[in-house]
């Protein structure tokens, strides 16, 4: 039955699909129910291009309505003044002028974040009129233009082909934003949103992911306006009103905004309703305003979260047949034995690195070397400088002075990503873990860097994408039983204990198959039984020959582990040498435990017999 | 004095504290040892009223619980807090800091009553903060940056004075005039303190009681008296094998 | 120098909305996008008072004053207290954007959808200074933004109150770990934000005419007012409300009357692109 249920998918779907292409001509639909779903499916085309951009790249952007506007009358004019009726030139030249206008204003209003977008998109729709007004030869000023009848290949697209092309062009929309957002590049708009740090550790631009996402969201809402100008024969520009703004960004927190199919159910519930209730005009805005109020803070995932919900407690309470599990996870009982591949390592040098902030010196001309196949350790009390040299190394900081070196190349001051793509990878104090994503998902988006599949294939769900998707996850599910945790692999990564976040974070750092590997206080948190799987985590980068820098506080630990120890100390460095050497320095204990009065040996007295801890 | 029973809570969905107990006497010095991570600073925040979930216990202060009270109230209970790193109002002069101390303090006008005297006593306390009080904080070096966050918690006068990590990033001269200056505040003036500090040996010296904590527990509590000076203490910060490894060598 | 006076008056609008961003901004974090509607509000209350009621000049203040007052107390309570707390931060992009609308909605609801006229309280003959021609009421609105603006900024550095603010503003845990009461504040700047709102509605009015959607244009000029002052900073916004009002005066002026808002936005695009945090704002670094 349940096994019956899931094949059949996809079947019924498709059923659905055809029979709301065929409605009004077998007469399901009269003219006024024909012409509703073609009004809901245009609306749901502008929310659901908002919902890429706010539920995935977190930026508010209200001018779904001004993009709008533009494929109205970009499409209308191509037909009234140069005759180009034809429907496929018109969608694709309202796509273009969506690109070029979503250029315009994000590249500076996504300069800042926060509420920069959403001012410059608000003060789009404001314009809409004035420009109207301005271009009147073009736009028919106020009074408004009547377009062409279109037309596809000399055939006149009216009546119930004009209501096949609305929904035809909807349902090639909604599978392009579904293969989107459900792939690497949906992931790792979901990290964008919610920890830009982490995503530019990831090796994303930040501004260029949230500039492409913003200008993915663009395109929907000026084939909507196309659509429209076909459909009403008429553009003027009292069309294109706040309010209608505003309805848009209604329907999309009602519908849910990180959903891709709630932008239908969003856009139906304020298509109806406007039409239903005669009161609507009057109560309009206070309806929009209390629709964002709610949804704002009662029920942030909309009403499609409110629905999966309600599926999963009845599911819970076997109401309703489990999904079955998703497919297990490859060879997931094997036992574990992982040899890692082997790591293109390389140094890392620092020279006379210094930080200040304000009058405060950070850190202050430190110079140390990290070499492949090793594991070299900062250690030295809190405050000492240990993070803020991670920091300096993988770009979060730019350098008050001294070089970066990778290799030959200085890579001192160069933006987070890319020092990431160059091949450093890190993991945080607080492990930076992001919501609705599962532990699998989460470690292949340490891949993203070199996930060979580009956002066309995996629109179009091509082989490669398949192959791509396939290698990253086996390669995530390889990293997840080396460090241990492959029973978590389909669990949700923020419901993880804090331990098992950590090693969670070093399986992400694994998986870009990184040369440099940072990894900040991995250890601290972790029971014995986890420390003993992180020991040979660490012990197979080094193997693999990747380059490993830790900070750690426990001490055995670092002895164990470490091949150098720097030891720093109100930002400087005090010591450097290897374990043994540093265990028998005093200064080192005094350093670490306060201890005064023991008198302080000559730099060259320490080399012990029996190197102990070493190798 | 201050009594935390019972205390568990965490960031969000993240625990960090379980169940923990803990005690403060009047005018001693109570000194948490720990591994970073073992909760140390969320206790703390638990007691100040800044970590976001708290769920049970209780926390007295003289036998007022203020469990539930916001960290704001608690100030005015006689709770001060030192944050970790120096955490002072950074584009605020040295002068609008102390000044910001002594925000619960009663009187009228900005440098008016109480507020006035607490701040020429932080001035005679600190004197190097007098001669940069028109300095922004964040240009100050470490050292008075923790100066100047000390004195900030001592204006309005509190019974009890937790300190976070008052040690970290400052060069040696100046941890044992801060540690010495912690002791000198129990000795003349009385004060209750909570420390919370990494440099064992130092935090001993001036402690009367410790308490030492694990994965966000109290493992062990007790006077200073009851603890073999290194051996409980070097196991938590080095672990078992630690010891063996560091006596290996001597 | 006309075309100057009317930028500047337009400007006093654009700073006094600049002004009530930052009030609300400083002490509690959030950007109050509905700003702009209480000070739309205000200018119905004042309607209310001076017209209806046919109340004299001070009663109308001090009605329009509590009123806003009351409301901006309303939407904090209702859009912003109840997303303190949470972690994903466009809560409030979306709560305070609803607030703004509902106040659309109920000011069209109940007093129209139509401009009404807000009495001038001065006489309206223009004066002639420094080569041009004002409006006392335009005059007077200048003079009370700057007023407000200096004295924000003043009070902000010389009380106790405005320096809490300052510092909640820098670090909200520090700030109650010093006895502060972060929330009470945050509480008293919608307060204080809203009878500053309430307080011009009469001198604003008298300009604009009191209309349900005149919160729209003023929210995006205050915000462009704001992006070059600087956010945060009180004078910065003063300054960079009368600049978008100048720029507004003489695009309208020399250009044409479709262009205003076309300049003012192609102002706006490059200061978000060039200078991103103001012209008066500082580059931080931000610590990890």
């Amino acid at each position: 039955m349940n096994a019956l249920i899931h094949r059949f998918r996809p079947l019924g779907v498709l059923l659905l699909l055809v029979l709301l292409l065929v409605a009004p001509t077998v007469g399901l639909l009269d003219g006024y129910w024909s012409r509703t779903v073609m009004l809901i499916a245009i609306l749901s085309l502008l929310v659901s291009g908002l919902n890429v951009v706010l539920g995935y790249a977190g930026e508010l952007a209200m001018g779904q309505v001004a993009l709008y506007a533009v494929g109205a009358y970009v499409a209308g004019y191509l037909g009234v003044e140069f005759g180009l009726t034809n429907v496929l030139v018109a969608l694709v030249a309202a796509m273009l002028a969506a690109v070029v206008v979503g250029l315009i204003t994000g590249i500076p209003g996504l300069r800042l974040g926060g509420w920069s977008l959403a001012m410059v998109t608000f003060f789009l729709v404001t314009l809409v009129p004035n420009l109207v007004d301005v271009f009147s030869d073009v736009t028919g000023g106020t009074l408004g233009m009547a377009t062409a009848v279109p037309t596809l290949f000399g055939i006149e697209i009216v009546g119930d082909r004009l209501y096949w092309l609305v929904i035809l062009v909807v349902i090639a929309w909604f599978t392009v934003a579904r293969n989107l957002l459900l792939s690497r590049h949906g992931n790792m708009f979901l990290v964008l949103r919610q920890s830009p740090i982490l995503a530019s550790v990831l090796g994303v631009s930040v501004y260029r992911l949230k500039l492409l996402v913003y200008v993915v969201g663009a395109i929907p809402a000026a084939l909507a306006g196309a659509l429209f100008s076909m459909l009403d024969g008429f553009i003027a520009p009292d069309t294109f009103t706040f309010a209608l703004a505003l309805s848009v960004l209604a329907a999309s927190v009602v519908g849910g905004a990180t959903s891709v199919y709630g932008a239908i159910a969003g856009a139906a519930v304020m298509q109806l309703g406007q039409q239903t209730f005669t009161q609507f005009q009057t109560w309009q805005l206070v309806i929009y305003g209390a629709f964002l109020l709610i949804a704002g803070i009662a029920f942030n995932r909309g009403l499609v979260g409110l629905a999966q919900d309600g599926l999963a407690a009845a599911r819970r309470r076997g109401w309703l047949p489990n999904r079955p599990a998703t497919a297990a996870a490859p060879g997931g009982d094997e036992p574990v034995k992982t040899p890692l591949e082997p790591l293109d390592g390389v140094v890392l040098r620092t020279e006379g690195l210094s930080k200040s902030f304000g009058g405060n010196r950070a850190l202050d001309d430190v110079t140390i070397e990290a070499r492949p196949g090793e594991v070299t350790a900062l250690i030295g009390p809190n405050g000492s400088g240990k993070t803020t040299l991670l920091n300096l190394i993988c770009g979060l900081y730019k350098p008050s002075g001294g070089r970066l070196l990778l290799g030959d190349q200085q890579i001192g001051g160069q933006p987070t990503y890319r020092i990431a793509r160059y091949g450093v990878a890190r993991t945080f104090q607080t492990p930076l873990i992001p919501k609705d994503m599962s532990t699998l998902a989460f470690v292949a988006t340490g891949r993203y860097m070199n996930h060979k599949v580009g956002i066309l294939p995996a629109i179009l769900r091509l082989p490669v994408f398949r192959r791509g998707y396939a290698a990253d996850d086996e390669r995530a599910m390889a990293l997840l039983r080396l460090v241990g945790i492959a029973d978590v692999a389909g669990k949700q990564v923020n419901s993880l204990a804090l331990g098992t976040r950590r090693l969670v974070e070093v399986a992400r750092s694994l998986a870009s198959g990184a040369r440099v590997f940072l990894f900040d206080e991995v250890g601290s948190g972790l029971d014995e039984s986890d420390l003993a799987v992180l020991e040979r985590a660490i012990g197979m980068i080094r193997e693999a020959g990747g380059t490993v820098i830790l900070v750690e506080h426990n001490f055995p630990l670092v002895l164990k582990l470490a091949d150098r120890i720097h030891v720093l100390s109100q930002g400087k460095l005090l010591a450097s040498g290897p374990p043994a050497h540093i265990q028998a320095d005093r200064r080192v204990l005094a350093e670490y435990t306060g201890a005064t009065d023991l008198p302080e040996e000559p730099d060259d007295a320490h080399a012990p017999a029996t190197p102990k801890g070493a190798n | 004095m201050l009594s935390v029973t019972g205390v568990t809570g965490g960031y969000g969905d993240l625990r960090v504290l379980w169940d923990v107990e803990a005690t403060v006497r009047p005018g001693r010095i109570t000194v948490v040892l720990g591994r970073n991570g073992a909760g140390k600073t969320s206790l703390l925040s638990a007691v100040a009223g800044l970590l976001p979930t708290v769920s049970g216990g209780r926390i007295e202060l003289d036998g007022q619980d203020l469990a539930g009270a916001p960290a704001h109230r608690r100030v005015r209970a006689g709770l001060a807090l030192v944050q970790e790193n120096k955490r002072v109002f950074r584009a605020r002069t040295v002068e609008e800091n102390l000044l910001l101390g002594g925000y619960t303090l009663g009187g009228f006008g900005l440098r008016g009553g109480a507020r006035r005297a607490a701040l020429e006593q932080a001035y005679e306390r600190f004197p190097v903060l007098r001669q940069r009080r028109r300095a922004l904080a964040g240009s100050l070096s470490g050292g008075q940056q923790q100066m100047l966050a000390i004195g900030q918690a001592l204006m309005p006068g509190p019974k009890l004075l937790m300190l976070d990590e008052p040690s970290a990033g400052l060069a040696p001269s100046i941890v044992n005039e801060v540690l010495a200056m912690v002791a000198a505040l129990r000795d003349q003036e009385g004060l209750s303190i909570l420390l919370v500090e990494q440099r064992i040996e130092h935090a001993l010296e001036i402690a009367d009681d410790v308490a030492v904590m694990e994965n966000g527990r109290i493992i062990t509590a007790g006077p200073k008296s009851v603890f073999d000076d290194g051996a409980v203490i070097r196991e938590v910060y080095l672990g078992r094998s630690g010891e063996e490894l560091t006596t290996g060598n001597q | 120098m006309t075309t100057v006076w009317a930028g500047l008056a337009t400007g006093a609008i654009y700073s006094l909305i600049a002004i009530g961003y930052n009030v609300v901004l400083l002490a509690s974090g959030t950007f109050n996008f509905a700003h702009a509607q209480l000070l739309m509000v205000g200018t119905f209350l004042a309607y209310t008072g001076a017209v209806t009621f046919g109340l004299p000049v001070l009663p109308t203040v001090l009605l329009a004053a509590a009123g806003v007052a009351v409301i901006a107390l309303v939407e904090e309570r209702v859009a912003i207290r109840p997303l303190l707390g949470r972690t994903d931060s466009h809560g409030t992009l979306i709560t305070t954007v609803g607030a703004a609308t509902v106040l659309d909605g109920l000011a069209a609801a109940i007093w129209g959808r139509q401009p009404l006229t807000v009495p001038s309280v001065l006489p309206d003959e223009p004066l002639t200074l420094l080569g041009g021609t004002v409006r006392p009421v335009d005059l007077a609105l200048i003079g009370f933004t700057l007023v407000v603006g200096v004295g924000l900024h003043l009070w902000s550095r010389h009380t106790l109150t405005g320096l809490a603010s300052l510092a909640s503003a820098e670090d909200r845990d520090a700030a109650s770990a010093r006895g502060i009461n972060v929330r009470l504040l945050g509480v008293g700047a919608f307060a204080v934000a809203g009878a500053v709102a309430g307080v011009f509605g009469l001198l604003v009015g008298a300009r604009t005419y009191a209309v349900f959607d005149l919160g729209h244009s003023l929210a995006l000029f205050g915000f462009v007012a704001i992006a070059i002052g600087g956010s945060g900073s009180q004078l910065g916004g003063l300054i960079g409300g009368f600049a978008t009002g100048l720029v507004y005066a003489f695009a309208a002026r020399y250009i044409g009357a479709a262009y205003p808002q076309i300049v003012v936005f192609g102002v706006f695009l490059l200061i978000l692109f060039l200078r991103p945090r103001g012209l008066f704002g500082a580059a931080l670094e931000r610590r990890v």
